[in-house]
This record gives structure tokens, C-alpha cells and sequence, in this order.
């Protein structure tokens, strides 16, 4: 199979993936776009014809709908209104003269779009991918691909519902555009590197997840090896600081051998045994925490701060006056 | 995009409050419901239960509006805090806003609402 650039075929095999063997890639294909009385269109010679390159994705049958994707792919330029104009016109004419399928439109281009496509986008119906975000942001090619998989999975299980709003203005680019906001979130955390992880996914997180996900469970193991510090939950969640990164969520029994660690206790750092850790965190609830770079701190119902470093666990009491509540 | 999860109130057909924690994490379960989960956040279409959101309007009644989905984001965008007309509101910086400029009706978001602006609804921003 041929295709015109790299961001076509990436895309096409991405609908593949999602889709199965119902996407089709079409070079040159002729269209009469529409009539000239057409506001979209004006001609001195008659319905003008257009030359387009489309993947086409059957997304359901019966009745049928097919999603109408347009790859644009500029070095150094966004797509501008023409471009989501001339997407809008085939979308338009295709669903016009339609016996049984239906039609959605989908424009992809990694470098991102101008102001101006969002009225022809959201008035013909169109996906835009990435999205328009009324910002500065450009997001890395890449990321186009991982939207636009996100975009067709969302859309495959959602025509499992009844789906005939989808297909009004502008539905669709509404859909897509939910689907793909959030990537700004998720960009604008990569600029502080991946120090949070989930455990099983290696997803990246963020120290609100690891709170709204720790808060008040209960302690049952201090987990300590030759490559992290942490903790073990009742409901069998793990906690592991391994000094550059921080990893929660579902054991994903990475255990390691035990390795004892460095304890201490106080404000005076105390040299104190393991077993002394155990003893103050264990049947104890997560009531706080706090990331201090070269270790994590988390208090617990006990009124005790709990601090973990690589090789080293640290236990403070919080209880004033310090020197009258030494631990 | 739009209301923090926190804030939004939504109510089911009898138009009793339905705690979104609870509901969300019942229909995650759902194999068919849940259109997307994964890094980026979980997105369950709730648009056959007859669910709506509660969006409080200057006097003191809730205009309900369909839900269709419902999205958890896990990395949602900074968070704002404007008083627009007499409400104070938290929202995500991309939520969008018509304001009217000149002849013209111009779409911001949030994190560029400036004090003084009127939005297209008539509804001044007062911080």
C-alpha cells in the first residue's frame, strides 16, 4: 500500500488497529464537490471537482457510518481555514448524496490548527485532532497519534449507544474535543519530569493522585529493600520511594530482598531499630503527606510523622512541646 | 475541562442529589460504558440514565443540563477562580467563555478573564 507521508500511514495503521480491516486509503480520489449555487463554493466552470486523499474508517453497519479522516501534515505551518473548508465541503457533499451511510469528518494534523477552523469545524461537524485549545500550546506530533487512537476507540464503543446527536453540529467536534482537552494537563506535568508512577502501568501520576489514592488507608508493612523504601496497605495498595521516583498503586510484586534500613527518630535523628518502625506505623491510618524532594513524609493517625529516604526511614512525633514527646 | 468533578452537582431522573464518587466508581465496572480508560483518564457515557447537571444560575434556582458523559481526568488543568455576576466559581483554566467585543462576540478562557470584562450573557467578572 502506498502513502502520501509518514503522518498517513501512521494514521492509517492506527485506524487499523482500532477499527480492524474496515479502513481503506484512497489517493486522488475524485469529488464534485457541490453546486455553485453552494455557499461554500464559487466556480465560473460548473460544480468544481476536488483531488483528495482520505482514509475511510467504517465504524458501524447497519445502519453504516464511516469516518472521513484528512491527513495534513505541514513542517512548519498549521492547517488554516481553507483546509478544514475543503474537509467540510467533501463531509458536506458525501452525506448529501448518501443512500445509507452516514458520514463523520476527522482532521488531523500534528502541527495544529489557526484560529479560524473552529467555526468551519464546529458548523460542519468536523473533528479536529489536535485540538484547539485558545492557547499558545503545540503539542509534540507524537501526541496527534495517541489522541486520534483515543478519539476512534471512544467513538467505536460510544455507537454501541443511540449516536444520532453525534451526527448534528457539532456533536462530534464536541466529543472529540473532550476526548483530547485534557492532554494539556497532561503535557504541562511532563515539564516537571516523571517523579510520580502508578505501579502495573508505569502510568504517569501526579502527587494529588498519590493523596486522593493513599488518604486514610490503613497501614499494614513497611516495605524496605537495596532499591526502595515504602509501605503496604490493608487493601493491598504499595507504597515505594526510591529517591528519584515515587511509585503507588496496586502490588505489581516487584519484592525485592529485604534489606534493613538506616532508622532514626526524632527531631535529633535517634538511631532506633526497625522493629521500633513497625511498632508506630503499623494499624495506622494515612492522614497526611508531603513530598520533600530527597525524601516523602507522611503522617499518620498517631499523630507521627513518617519520612522515607533511600536506605533510611525516619519517624518524628508532631505532639508539642518536641522535647517533652520524644518517641 | 470546565467544573472541578468536586463541584459538580449532579442529580438522576427523580432529581435527587447522586453522590459522582460513588456513581462513577459503580459504572467503571461496566465494561460497555466505559469509552476510554487509561493514562489520560477515565471518560463513562452516561447518556441513557436520565442523569443532568446542576448549574446555579443568579437566582438561586439550577438550570439542568443532560449528561452525556462523564470524564475523570487524571491530570486536569490548573484551576481558576473568578466571581462572575454575583457567583464566585472554580473552573479549569480552559473552560471557555463569549464575551462581547464591539460588534463582535469573541470566545476566552478562563485564565484570560480579566476584571471588568462583560461576557456575551450580560454577566460583568468581578474578579
Amino acid at each position: 500500500m502506498n502513502f502520501k507521508n509518514a503522518l498517513e500511514q501512521v494514521c492509517y495503521e492506527t485506524a487499523v488497529k482500532v477499527c480492524g480491516g474496515t479502513v481503506s486509503v484512497e489517493h486522488n480520489k475524485t469529488l464534485t464537490i457541490a453546486t455553485a449555487i453552494c455557499r461554500e463554493v464559487a466556480s465560473f466552470a460548473g460544480p468544481p471537482k476536488k483531488e483528495i486523499d482520505v482514509i475511510t474508517a467504517r465504524l458501524r453497519e447497519n445502519p453504516a457510518l464511516d469516518l472521513l479522516i484528512s491527513c495534513k501534515q505541514f513542517d512548519d505551518h498549521k492547517a488554516e481555514p481553507a483546509h478544514v473548508q475543503e474537509w467540510s465541503a467533501v463531509v458536506d457533499t458525501m452525506n448529501k448524496y448518501a443512500k445509507d451511510t452516514a458520514y463523520l469528518g476527522m482532521v488531523v494534523c500534528p502541527s495544529g490548527f489557526t484560529k479560524g477552523c473552529e467555526p468551519w469545524a464546529t458548523t460542519y461537524n468536523l473533528a479536529l485532532i489536535p485540538p484547539l485549545k485558545g492557547n499558545d500550546m503545540v503539542f509534540p506530533p507524537e501526541r496527534s497519534i495517541v489522541m486520534f487512537e483515543r478519539v476512534l476507540r471512544a467513538l467505536k464503543k460510544r455507537l454501541s449507544f443511540p449516536y444520532e446527536n453525534i451526527l448534528s453540529p457539532p456533536e462530534f467536534y464536541d466529543f472529540a474535543f473532550r476526548l483530547t482537552s485534557d492532554f494539556e494537563g497532561h503535557e504541562l506535568s511532563d515539564t516537571t519530569g516523571i517523579r510520580y508512577v502508578l505501579t502495573k502501568t508505569a502510568w504517569k501520576s501526579s502527587f494529588g493522585e498519590l493523596v486522593s489514592d493513599l488518604m486514610g488507608k490503613e497501614i499494614v508493612d513497611i516495605l524496605a529493600t537495596a532499591n526502595y523504601t515504602g509501605l503496604r496497605f490493608v487493601d493491598g495498595t504499595v507504597f515505594r520511594f526510591t529517591g528519584k521516583a515515587i511509585a503507588f498503586g496496586p502490588d505489581d510484586q516487584q519484592e525485592k530482598a529485604f534489606q534493613t534500613p538506616a532508622c532514626k527518630k526524632n527531631l535529633t535523628m535517634d538511631e532506633c531499630t526497625f522493629e521500633d518502625m513497625k511498632a508506630y506505623a503499623i494499624g495506622q491510618n494515612i492522614r497526611s503527606a508531603g513530598d520533600f524532594g530527597t525524601y516523602f513524609e507522611f503522617g499518620i493517625s498517631n499523630d507521627i510523622n513518617i519520612g522515607f529516604h533511600l536506605g533510611a526511614i525516619h519517624a518524628i512525633s508532631t505532639k508539642n512541646p518536641p522535647d517533652e514527646n520524644k518517641l | 475541562m470546565a467544573f472541578p468533578i468536586e463541584q459538580l452537582v449532579i442529580v438522576g431522573p427523580d432529581g435527587k442529589r447522586i453522590d459522582v464518587e460513588k456513581m462513577t466508581e459503580k459504572l467503571r465496572q461496566d465494561e460497555k460504558r466505559v469509552l476510554i480508560d487509561d493514562e489520560l483518564g477515565v471518560v463513562i457515557y452516561v447518556g441513557d440514565l436520565d442523569l443532568y447537571s446542576l448549574k446555579p444560575l443568579e437566582n438561586g434556582e439550577y438550570l439542568a443540563q443532560k449528561l452525556r458523559e462523564i470524564s475523570r481526568p487524571r491530570f486536569s488543568t490548573q484551576l481558576v477562580r473568578h466571581q462572575i455576576g454575583p457567583t464566585v466559581f472554580s473552573m479549569t483554566a480552559d473552560t471557555v467563555f463569549l464575551i462581547r467585543e464591539e460588534e463582535m462576540i469573541k470566545k476566552v478562557r478562563a485564565d484570560k478573564l480579566k476584571k471588568g470584562i462583560t461576557l456575551a450573557n450580560g454577566d460583568k467578572v468581578f474578579s
